[in-house]
């Protein structure tokens, strides 16, 4: 870098602009111009659409609200939106040959592609209750917890709950998530419920910061965790 | 091809790589750095004819980015498994375990240590390490694209490399400690 304005440097800040130089010398993007310019116009077609919609959607909200309003629930301890309501009743389809599971509710849905192996799509406010119940009714052992995130924590350190006594995160979890989380637009995980060791529970640990959703982490547990209390993950590693 | 598209393809390929390494350094997780210097050239794309009048384009592609990078929490979640060998190689096998911290496998102790200190400064302190840093900006255009005076900037550097020297020094110390 160009030093020649600098008004003191010492030897010591030549070693640290070395050292900031040297933390990231030879990473390179791999994201081709076409490729950025492909996602500008898909974020820029985005914006056309919504600003459309806008006139229209406001009044479908109105219209919604008044049909959803008399059904709201009291929610629980870990609902992350207390009332959230399905927008499309928890059911399963498909023809009777298959009868694989699709759970469309309002924050979340569990879709079955094949014989125990299910998509999970979390939105940013959904019903921990009522996931857990329909993870029950899949036949998946869960525990989820949300959590508000402790003011002043760092979100660039990883966060989870503290395990509960008895409770150890599993860290051979081969074959039971089978989906690159990123793939997609959408944050989803794939789950095998087949591969699930006998004891062990899916466990998804969200963590809010005032409103909004901040981020979380997911995995099998050895045992069931019933309450969060944050720790910075790179404190302590995962018992293995 | 249009003009403006060419145009930025040639700022494209002439500064990614700085301001991915400028990303990266301040958020230490490479998936996390690539995805936010993408989408600030894209944005950069969308608005650039404003964009390529600024005092240093490259600087408002890093700014984005870093702006995003603190709305990026709450516009979408990010879950990583702790156990992310299992879900496959996209995540990373540094993400195992840290949920979602520093991610980059190719980065030694020591480069994860400069990142974390310099994750410490204050934003704008940061912010001009950054630019002056990564863009090798000079001090009069780091001010102009930041908005700043060109005296504020050399007061926010001299004082981050204060800041950085002290951070790492009492790392340095922490680990003769332990050892």
């Amino acid at each position: 870098m160009s030093t020649d304005d600098f008004d003191t440097l010492t030897p010591d800040d030549d070693e640290v602009l070395a050292g900031l130089h040297r933390s990231v010398s030879g990473a390179t993007m791999t994201t081709s111009a076409a490729d950025v310019v492909a996602l500008g116009r898909r974020t820029r077609n985005r914006h056309r659409v919504v600003a459309a919609g806008i006139g229209t959607s406001a009044a479908a909200l109105v219209a919604a609200i008044g049909m959803l309003a008399p059904s709201t629930g009291s929610g629980t301890p870990n609902a992350v939106a207390q009332g959230a309501v399905s927008t499309v009743p928890a059911s399963t389809a498909g023809s009777s040959a298959d009868r694989l599971m699709n759970i469309q509710e309002a924050g979340f849905s569990l879709v079955e592609h094949s014989a125990g192996v299910f998509t999970l799509k979390l939105d940013d406010v959904f019903d921990a209750a009522k996931l857990r119940g329909v993870l029950d009714q899949a036949g998946v052992p869960s525990a989820i917890l949300v959590t508000q995130v402790p003011e002043g924590w760092d979100l660039n350190r990883g966060i989870r709950c503290t395990p509960d006594p008895g409770v150890r995160f599993e860290t051979n979890a081969e074959g039971v998530f089978t989906k690159d989380l990123h793939a997609g637009s959408e944050p989803s995980i794939e789950i095998d419920k087949s591969k699930i060791p006998a004891g062990d529970y899916l466990t998804l640990m969200m963590f809010r910061t005032d409103s909004h959703p901040a981020g979380g982490v997911f995995g099998l547990t050895v045992g069931q965790q019933k309450t969060c209390v944050p720790e910075y993950s790179d404190v302590k590693k995962p018992q293995g | 091809v249009d003009r403006g598209t060419e145009d930025f393809a040639a700022f494209y390929e002439r500064h990614r790589d700085a301001c991915y390494r400028a990303v990266l350094a301040t958020v230490s997780d490479r998936h996390l750095a690539e995805e936010l210097t993408a989408e600030a050239f894209a944005r950069a794309w969308g608005h650039w004819r404003k964009v390529a009048k600024h005092p240093a384009p490259a600087a408002w592609v890093v700014r984005t980015a870093l702006n995003t990078h603190v709305s990026w929490w709450r516009r979408r979640r990010r879950e990583v498994a702790w156990d992310a060998t299992t879900v496959g190689a996209g995540l990373g096998g540094a993400a195992a375990g840290t949920g979602y911290g520093s991610s980059d496998g190719d980065a030694t102790a020591a480069d994860l240590a400069i990142r974390d200190a310099l994750r410490t400064l204050p934003a704008r302190q940061r912010e001009v390490v950054v630019l002056r840093v990564f863009l090798d900006l000079d001090t009069r255009t780091t001010a102009a694209a930041l908005g700043l005076a060109p005296g504020t900037v050399q007061s926010h550097l001299h004082r981050a490399m204060k800041a950085l020297r002290a951070e790492l020094e009492e790392k340095t110390e922490q680990e003769e400690i332990t050892r």
